[in-house]
């Protein structure tokens, strides 16, 4: 293995050595953004004219659904370094995401449902939308409960990655499928990269601020669970070395 | 030797402790007890009856297939399996192809009967029937998916719905929506059938593998 590639960090000891740098400094820029973004947000942007101050439920919604999404995304290509290069800080990564990933999906639907009843004036629709994030739920709950179901970490890890990359192809193919019901009431994406913002700016510029908080957020408390996971691996051969 | 063990594993599914009867019987009675469940003079109730098949089939072809590498891994078969000339891909590819002919083709001819106590029109029933027909396989090559991965963990019998049961989504969708749909243009309908043979192609051709590297993973 070469000095300087990124697979260097697969160690964990120099990983543990770089997280212990890294969590004060993600916990910092995390809480600096959401702050900023939270309370510009809340306070200081004025009403939109036709939801009023409903609108800023945007500014949670958002970021747990990018982030709900994209750390499914970040368990599938950890699953697939954990297959192909059996790196244990990947399968590791995957593992720690998960719990978050399940919480950032739960915190979008249910901040999305508070939001739909006086608007829609419906907690739930079975827009597509709204449908393939209950089913993406499902499928974080089946990783999770995978995990817990096997002692041996390297047939868990195996199992896991196997079930997150077929699930992945089928979440997505779920995806189009609630999408072959009629269009919903969900609207467009609010953010993209080659389209024009749907987003006016006083309400753009906060929303930014929490969505790099909400990242920096997810990276913060990954990087302290995958260290308290490698402290627990370490505990346990200690004592099984001691049993022995 | 590939129709050997598929004769194997049929002759295990018909015998008088095999799935292929049971699964049937199960289909039959959960069909029964849960049309009980709806509003018998409602309008729509000959609406419910496509979605009731097809999500019962899914729970037959979920139940049956529990065993099917346990029972080869508590008798030791697995490891003769795994030392055969066949690669183990295609026995796993092998066991899906028998459960589905033990579990979903007695579904898929029993329908027409079943399609009575809901008076499903004629057009929708053949409709429904070739969708069952397309879409099932896939159904069973998940199955042998989540077999493959839960056979040596604890808990595998509730464990196995749990993980599986979102993989059947997008053919349980096609399958119903395409029968209930009320543009009844035959475009719509065959893109629909195309759609669910795509799901079932990719699941024949994709996730043997998947299971075999599933299988290897849990015999280490």
């Amino acid at each position: 293995m070469t000095k300087n590639s990124i697979w260097e960090f697969s160690n964990p000891l120099k990983f543990k050595k770089l997280a212990g740098i890294l969590i004060p400094i993600f916990g910092i820029i995390a809480f600096v953004c959401v702050i900023t973004g939270l309370s510009w947000g809340f306070f200081y942007t004025p009403d939109d004219y036709k939801q009023g101050p409903l609108v800023k439920i945007i500014y949670v919604h958002v970021p747990s659904a990018f982030l709900a999404i994209n750390i499914y995304l970040m368990m599938f290509l950890a699953s697939l370094i954990w297959l192909i290069r059996r790196h244990h800080l990947s399968a590791l990564a995957a593992k720690a995401a998960a719990p978050v990933g399940l919480a950032m999906t739960f915190i979008a639907i249910v901040s999305g449902a508070f939001w739909g009843k006086p608007t829609w004036g419906t907690y739930w629709v079975w827009d597509p939308r709204l449908t393939a994030f209950a089913i993406l739920t499902l499928f974080y709950i089946g990783y999770i409960i995978l995990w817990t179901a096997e002692d041996e970490p390297d047939k868990a890890a195996d199992l896991t990655s196997i079930l997150c990359l077929v699930g992945s192809v089928f979440a997505l193919l779920s995806r189009y499928a609630v999408l072959f019901w009629n269009q919903g009431l969900h609207q467009g994406a609010s953010l993209s990269l080659d389209k024009e913002k749907n987003v006016a700016d006083v309400f753009y510029q906060p929303l930014l601020f929490s969505i790099i908080g909400f990242v920096f957020l997810f990276l913060f408390l990954l990087l302290i669970r995958m260290r308290t996971e490698i402290w627990t691996r370490q505990i346990n051969a200690i004592q099984q070395k001691l049993g022995k | 030797m590939i129709i050997a063990l598929l004769k194997r594993e049929l002759f295990l599914s018909f015998t008088a402790n095999g799935t292929a009867i049971l699964g049937l019987v199960f289909f039959i009675t959960v069909i029964f007890v849960s049309a009980l469940g709806f509003d018998i003079n409602s309008t729509d109730f000959n609406l419910i009856g496509p979605s009731l098949i097809w999500v019962t089939a899914l729970l037959s072809v979920l139940l049956s297939a529990k065993n099917l590498i346990q029972d080869d891994f508590r008798d030791g078969s697995l490891d003769l399996l795994l030392i055969s000339p066949i690669p183990l891909e295609l026995v796993l590819a092998l066991k899906a192809f028998a459960h589905w002919i033990s579990i979903s083709l007695p579904i898929i001819l029993i329908c027409p009967v079943i399609s009575v106590l809901f008076t499903i029109p004629f057009d929708n029933l053949i409709i429904l029937i070739i969708g069952l027909f397309l879409g099932t396989p896939a159904l069973s090559f998940i199955a042998i998916l989540g077999a493959s991965l839960t056979f040596s963990l604890r808990r595998s019998s509730i464990l196995m719905p749990i993980l599986i049961m979102p993989f059947y989504i997008p053919t349980l969708v096609f399958g119903v929506k395409i029968v209930n749909f009320t543009e009844n243009t035959n475009e719509y309908h065959i893109n629909g059938l195309l759609i669910l043979l795509a799901i079932t192609l990719l699941s024949m051709s994709v996730l043997p593998f998947a299971a075999a590297m599933g299988v290897k993973s849990c015999l280490k």
